[in-house]
């Protein structure tokens, strides 16, 4: 469970490595404005709350690192079609199965995985 | 009993994409919507609440999950932002519909509206082309 904003941001740049840069500055920019914000109006609300007991709260909400690291990195679509293939697939015929080609969006530099190469 | 925890599995996996198509379809028409409604620029975390307020299920889209959006729309032109300083926290980014972004959204809410009476027809239906 994640207890700062520190081990948080950091969490998540560990998720984005490999990542474009200018994909991580920003996504780690969203990332600290909101959870510092969001743990500022959960302190005013209640002063005796410390921080390491409003972040997992606030953690929740705005996704853990992975999850928000996943639409830059695509291993949300990887690991969903791997799933699917290994249920549907890889049971009936280990050999049918490939490997995933995935493909940036134009203009959105999301990878989108797009098939199954053999 | 394997079997069903696999179909339980399968359930979710389906339900999963299946409401992660749905908002990822739909998540910057409700962007551009609420900013095109504010009175003033906002930022990511005041946006987030403004879901919050108005979603049943307020983790159907996590909050981290907006900014990527938002950036893709200021990208687009569509929204314009700047960065102004906070008293009490880093500094925040403010956002706001432009005019590309006005009438992007205009055309969009007509599609939406014309994707909405379609899916309620099809839904709505009876026997549809079952007497073929």
């Amino acid at each position: 469970m994640v207890k700062s904003v520190d081990e948080y941001l950091r969490l998540l740049r560990k998720e984005l490595a490999g990542s474009d840069a200018a994909v991580v500055q920003d996504a780690i920019a969203d990332a600290e404005e909101h959870l510092r914000t969001a743990l500022a109006q959960a302190v005013n609300g209640n002063p005796n709350t410390s921080e390491a007991e409003a972040i997992p709260a606030i953690a929740e909400k705005y996704g853990s690192p992975q999850e928000v690291a996943a639409p830059h990195t695509g291993r949300w679509n990887r690991a969903f079609l791997w799933a699917l293939a290994d249920l549907r697939t890889w049971a009936v015929n280990p050999s049918s199965l490939g490997s995933l080609e995935c493909s940036p969006i134009p203009g959105r530099g999301e990878p989108f995985c797009i098939s199954f190469s053999r | 009993m394997w079997g069903k925890n696999k179909n339980v599995d399968e359930t979710e996996s389906a339900d999963k994409k299946f409401q992660k198509e749905l908002v990822s379809g739909v998540a910057a028409l409700v962007l551009l919507t609420i900013l095109d409604k504010a009175a003033e620029p906002m930022y990511g975390y005041q946006i987030a609440k403004v879901i919050d307020g108005q979603a049943e299920d307020a983790t159907v889209l996590k909050q981290g999950a907006l900014y990527p959006v938002l950036r893709s729309l200021e990208s687009s032109r569509l929204l314009e932002s700047r960065v102004e300083p906070s008293v009490s926290g880093p500094p925040r980014r403010y956002y706001q519909v432009t005019e590309l972004g006005r009438a992007t959204l205009a055309r969009w809410r007509e599609m939406w509206n014309q994707m909405r009476s379609f899916v309620d027809t099809v839904m709505e239906g009876e026997g549809n082309g079952q007497e073929c």
